[in-house]
């Protein structure tokens, strides 16, 4: 292959840089997917990252370091980094020679690790496991509590150390149940392939990666049945955690409609009603609600109230501070975590992985869009110019101010109607952040308006009649950004945000992606006010979706006429 | 002092003179480019005379790229050299007629001899007689690695350049580079501490830390920065000279500038640097304890892997490797066809992907406009809110930044995103701007109102702020002041002028008392170099080329008395003793070799001493065979025939 038609671009740091306008990047797309994982998709260079786990991986499916340096020379458009080969061999040669075993005997809750005795040196001489690992004789084992098992799993991999866990996990108390073949409904039922995939790797036992940790897939994609599909495959009670009492119920639905599990096996656990059983849904708010004493997290007993072998976290990026300490005990039960956009504006995803466990299972979403498994989506950001007299505001006006004059600009009116009017037959969501724009766009298109003041029961109402079609309109608050689902919402208009979050961009799109029955795609629109910090956000919330792949068209509104371009 | 700094400083005719010596004769490439190319040094060198060729071997060993005085080099002829004095005079003549030495002349008188150092590199790649290195690359077995260079000097050093341009070459009041600029400067060097770095002494060592003092050292050398009418300024033909080219020979041409600068500090660390630059790119080579490295030679290879351009590692057992991840000497004849190098990659969130040798025009185009990221096998820039807005503020506007991205993005269309967001982020800034200005205050409209109405006082005014108030010419204020005086309202003198008047006055009293007192303030002047450079020859007058008229060509007889007996330096004979010792001081006081027949055998002697305090007289010195000497104390008994040698300038003629 020439040179200069080679595809991959290897960094230092092991990123992969991968240019799709070559010859020949399917068959090397292919092969890298083996041992790196895709961290964007912006234009037409990819970029991947080898990381210890997905070395491993690669690994544990029988690759060696050699193969995958081959791989590298061989797609590599430069020479490779300084030192990279030797790292990356050393790396895969570490595999397999670290296990963690659960001591015998009866009572027994301590863990050995063991190993090869030049590895085991090696970790003997690191400052940072020695107050986890404590001492050893020469040729002995580690010793350590249970309770220090994730702790020191996570420290390992941070180190470069993979270890086979063997110790098993608590079983939890059995719940048979099966995935329904064919729904209430009629229609056949199974899992697609990348639901398949992303269970195994979950169930796959006692490897370096399997037993707990993230899931992180496209709004849309099915994220709850893949959660459903592990429940399935474990048989075992199961504590769920999602962000609403919205949430909360469609979970039940699901579980109802896709397992054998009858209405007394599931419960909820709400501010609305209190039910433990063998499949439990609670919200995160529920158990990081604290008493009357600090710290006095009451609901955290649900913790602890059955014989659970697996804990749920849907929507786990959400996931607050309270139920994070408390998870932390938690090290012998599984735990899956559940999201389509792990990304933090305080950066700290670090904490989820180490809590919950590392990244197992990722897709692309540009990926499933090809495969038709979400809806196509097309992204455009619309330019408003604020009105005269704002603009004047604007300028002697503080940020706080600014922000505000931005967001509310009452030029997005018109705007809005003009879309509505362009997709006059599609199921459209006015989504924004502040309640006196939403009250006034929903007073002046005559549409429902949805926030969190309105009851759970009209809010079932209204997405019921959304779904029918009674409404075809809905104006929805921030309550939009979470597990909520809205199968058929083909349009989406965004007329203001919280500052520059990307997750929020993200998830607000993810209401738009559940695949659709006739036309399988959809649009976004942000409105923004031009000239103003909101341009300036709209650029940091969009680059998520930048970063999957997604492009954002661009129309600027005349000024004069407050019409499209 | 590099090859072209002489040239400079030489006539034209000199030049000619030189190009037209005999061993330049039909040279596919003249000197004096044919002095920087191993392949035409090779054929010159084989052109040149026998002791022009030994001298020349004894030059890269043992005085290398360091001036030398000419009487401790003719002192040195015989034992170290293997030349009598005479053959050594003739070798030094010939070479500097030939360009390859050249010679200062200190203020007493005193001469020295020295090879540009960039000659010296290439002299060094073409005579490779007792050099371990051009051993080592020859029989190297050393596993040979395709590994990309990362943040080399070179880049390091065009950031800190661009980051120079932005921050501006203004001094302060004591004539020193700002503390900000300084500081950005040395961070964006990020050169390892080194024993190396520890030995340079910048020349304001208090206020200049090293990597500061060797990047404008650099510029200096580079001719990137000039000093005129006390200030500093860029030389902008010289800077796109540098920019421009490809990349890869840049990197070779700032490897070899940077040893020469930092890596001369005498003949025997000239010799071991140098030769590292022999040493085959990519390939590892590993040497062991044994190999007698010392100090100096581990202290710069590991001052190399801090430039980015070799690995080096150190083994446990005290031996180590290394390996070149540049060619260090690639030249512009290797340049590729290429030479404009790749496109950067343009994503739509604003990373800019530039590949390894992308060129250094570009590299400088993306400091203006984006942020550097990092470097790695390629380099990575960001086009963010805050560079769209500091190139505007630097009156580069969106256009000319879109402009900028598109010609280093080869032309491939930019993703709509980046072009909005630049347009966005530009429009934003400089739509205030703050100037010093100059104004015109009327004490009423109706002045203001005259003012403006009368010619010689119209073309002097810039705005007109409100009723009584006009923005005019600052280099046009005395004008102003007269013309307004004329139309009859002199202007009141502000504090400002008022200062400058007393002040004025001041120095005025001062000057004329130090005139009176024989004293003056020296002005500031501009550096040669930012580094102490105790070799430096550039101070001394540089003599023209050819040394002593007439002797360029034919033989050098002239120089030896014509008293002597023709048979003397005839065929070979038989002498009385007593006629022995006479030829013998002869040939010592006129630095002659002798040609001996001894045991039936030719040899050359280079005496040395005359012992004549025993019985019989002795000479002491050095027999000569091949390019080897040794050692000999020999009575008149010992050889049976003689004749006393004089050198001849012709090629590849011993003389005999």
């Amino acid at each position: 292959m020439e040179q200069n038609l080679k595809p991959l671009i290897v960094l230092s740091d092991m990123t992969l840089l991968f240019d799709d306008r070559t010859t020949g990047s399917e068959e090397a797309r292919a092969k890298l997917s083996g041992f790196a994982e895709l961290m964007k998709n912006a234009g037409h260079l990819h970029t991947y990252r080898m990381t210890p786990l997905t070395l491993w991986n690669a690994a544990s499916a029988g690759m060696t370091g050699v193969q995958v340096i081959e791989t590298l020379c061989r797609f590599s458009k430069y020479d490779m980094p300084s030192g990279l080969a030797d790292k990356l061999k050393r790396l895969m040669d570490r595999f397999g020679r670290l296990r963690l075993n659960r001591l015998a005997g009866p009572g027994e809750n301590s863990l050995v690790l063991s190993g090869d005795e030049e590895i085991m040196q090696e970790l003997q001489e690191e400052q940072s496991l020695q107050s986890l690992l404590g001492s050893r004789g020469s040729g002995e084992p580690f010793r350590l509590s249970a309770e220090r098992r994730g702790t020191v799993k996570q420290e390992l991999m941070r180190l470069g150390y993979p270890v086979v866990d063997a110790a098993g996990y608590r079983e939890g108390e059995t719940l048979p149940l099966a995935l329904r073949g064919q729904l209430c409904g009629g229609s056949a039922f199974t899992l697609r392939d990348y639901q398949s995939q992303a269970v195994a790797r979950f169930v796959q036992g006692d490897s370096a990666a399997g037993g707990s940790g993230i899931m992180v897939l496209p709004c849309g994609s099915g994220k709850t049945i893949i959660g459903i599909g592990v429940l399935a495959a474990l048989q075992c009670e199961t504590l769920i955690l999602t962000s609403s009492v919205t949430s909360v119920q469609q979970w039940e639905a699901e579980l109802l409609d896709k397992t054998t599990l009858g209405n007394d096996s599931i419960g909820q656990y709400s501010s609305q009603e209190k039910r433990v059983r063998p499949v439990t849904i609670a919200t995160y708010n529920m158990l990081a609600t604290s008493g009357r004493e600090e710290r006095d997290y009451r609901h955290m007993r649900l913790f602890n109230e059955r014989d659970w072998g697996l804990i749920i976290y849907d929507e786990v990026h959400m996931l607050p501070a309270p139920v994070f300490r408390m998870t932390a005990d938690l090290q012998a039960t599984r735990r899956l975590g559940l999201t389509a956009t792990l990304v933090r504006e305080d950066g700290r995803e670090r904490d989820v992985f180490s809590l919950i466990g590392p990244k197992l299972y990722e897709m692309p979403w540009k990926q499933l869009e090809q495969q038709g498994q979400i809806a196509e989506l097309r992204c455009e950001e619309v330019r408003v110019p604020l009105p005269e007299s704002a603009e004047r505001n604007y300028w002697i006006g503080d940020s706080r101010t600014r922000v505000r004059l931005a967001a509310e600009n009452p030029n997005k009116t018109t705007v809005v109607r003009h879309l509505l009017d362009r997709h006059k037959d599609k199921k459209t969501l006015i989504i924004g952040a502040y309640i006196r724009q939403l009250k006034s766009l929903a007073s002046a298109l005559n549409a429902p308006l949805l926030t969190g003041e309105v009851p759970h029961e009209e809010r079932a109402k209204l997405y019921e009649a959304f779904r029918r079609g009674e409404e075809r309109v809905l104006v929805v608050s921030k309550i939009a950004n979470f597990a909520v689902d809205l199968p058929d919402a083909a349009v989406a208009v965004q007329v203001s945000g919280s500052f520059g979050s990307r997750q929020e961009e993200a998830q607000r799109i993810g209401r738009l992606l559940r695949p659709k029955q006739e036309d399988n795609s959809a649009v976004f629109y942000t409105l923004v006010s031009d000239g103003t910090m909101e341009v300036d956000y709209a650029l940091k919330r969009q680059r998520f979706m930048t970063e999957q792949g997604y492009r954002y068209g661009l129309t600027t509104v005349k000024a004069q006429e407050g019409e499209m371009n | 002092m590099r090859l072209q700094d002489v040239l400079n400083r030489i006539s034209s005719d000199s030049i000619k003179a030189v190009q037209t010596a005999y061993v330049w004769e039909r040279f596919s490439t003249p000197w004096p480019e044919a002095l920087l190319h191993p392949d035409e040094l090779f054929e010159a060198a084989n052109r040149l005379s026998v002791w022009s060729r030994r001298l020349l071997g004894y030059w890269i060993l043992t005085v290398g790229p360091l001036p030398i005085q000419e009487e401790k080099l003719l002192n040195r002829s015989v034992p170290d050299a293997g030349l009598a004095a005479a053959e050594m005079k003739a070798a030094v003549q010939e070479l500097c007629a030939c360009g390859i030495l050249y010679a200062v002349r200190k203020s007493w008188g005193e001469r020295l001899l020295f090879m540009p150092a960039d000659c010296y590199i290439a002299w060094r790649q073409t005579l490779d007689e007792d050099d371990e290195w051009a051993e080592l690359t020859r029989s190297s077995s050393g596993e040979k690695l395709d590994t990309a260079p990362g943040a080399t000097f070179t880049r390091r050093l065009l950031r800190a350049y661009a980051t120079l341009e932005r921050l501006g070459l203004t001094l302060t009041g004591k004539g020193l580079f700002p503390k900000k600029t300084v500081d950005n400067v040395t961070r964006l060097l990020d050169m390892p501490v080194s024993n190396i770095m520890a030995r340079l002494r910048p020349v304001h060592e208090n206020v200049y830390p090293v990597p500061f003092a060797m990047a404008l050292d650099i510029a200096l050398k580079l001719g990137l920065i000039q000093f005129e009418d006390g200030r500093y300024n860029w030389s902008v033909s010289a800077l796109d000279d540098w920019l421009g080219g490809d990349e890869r020979i840049r990197e070779a041409e700032m490897a070899q500038l940077v040893t020469m600068m930092y890596g001369f500090h005498s003949p025997q660390e000239a010799f071991f640097t140098s030769g590292l630059l022999k040493l085959e790119p990519r390939c590892q080579f590993t040497t062991n304890a044994g190999m007698g490295l010392d100090p100096f030679h581990i202290e710069w290879m590991r001052f190399l892997d801090g430039c980015g351009w070799a690995q080096y590692e150190a083994d446990a057992d005290g031996g180590c490797t290394f390996r070149w991840l540049i060619d260090p000497i690639a030249d512009r004849r290797d340049a590729l066809e290429s030479a404009h190098g790749e496109a950067v990659i343009v994503l739509p969130d604003g990373e800019l992907i530039v590949p390894p040798y992308a060129g250094l025009a570009v590299r400088w185009k993306l400091e203006r406009i984006a942020q550097w990221v990092r470097d790695d096998v390629v380099s990575i820039y960001r086009i963010t809110a805050e560079s769209a807005a500091s190139a505007a503020e630097r009156g580069m506007q969106a256009d000319e930044q879109l402009m900028l991205l598109q010609e280093a993005a080869g032309g491939i269309p930019l993703p709509d995103e980046l072009v909005h967001a630049i347009r966005h982020w530009s429009a934003s800034a400089c739509r205030t701007s703050v100037e010093d200005v100059v104004l015109l205050r009327c004490e009423a409209k109706e002045i203001a109102d005259a003012i403006s109405e009368r010619t010689e006082l119209k073309e002097l005014l810039v705005e007109r702020l409100g009723d009584r108030t006009f923005i005019v010419r600052a280099e046009k204020t005395a004008k102003l002041r007269k013309e307004l005086e004329r139309a009859g309202w002199p202007p009141l003198m502000n504090e400002a002028d008022r200062s400058r008047s007393a002040a004025s006055h001041k120095a005025e009293a001062s000057a004329s008392g130090k005139r009176r007192n024989g004293t003056q303030q020296p002005l500031t002047n501009g550096l040669h170099s930012f580094i102490y450079n105790e070799h430096a020859v550039e101070r001394y007058e540089l003599l023209a080329p050819t040394l002593a008229p007439g002797s360029s060509d034919g033989a050098i007889e002239q120089w030896f008395p014509s008293d002597w007996p023709t048979a003397w330096t005839g065929p070979m004979r038989s002498y009385h003793h007593s006629t022995r010792k006479l030829m013998i001081e002869s040939a010592l006081e006129w630095g002659a070799p002798i040609q001996l027949v001894t045991g039936g055998q030719s040899v050359e002697l280079l005496p040395e001493r005359l012992e004549s305090g025993s019985e019989p007289w002795l000479v002491s010195g050095y027999i000569r065979k091949d390019s080897r000497i040794e050692h000999v104390r020999l009575s008149p008994d010992m050889w049976e025939e003689m004749r006393i040698v004089i050198p001849r300038m012709a090629p590849n003629e011993s003389g005999s």
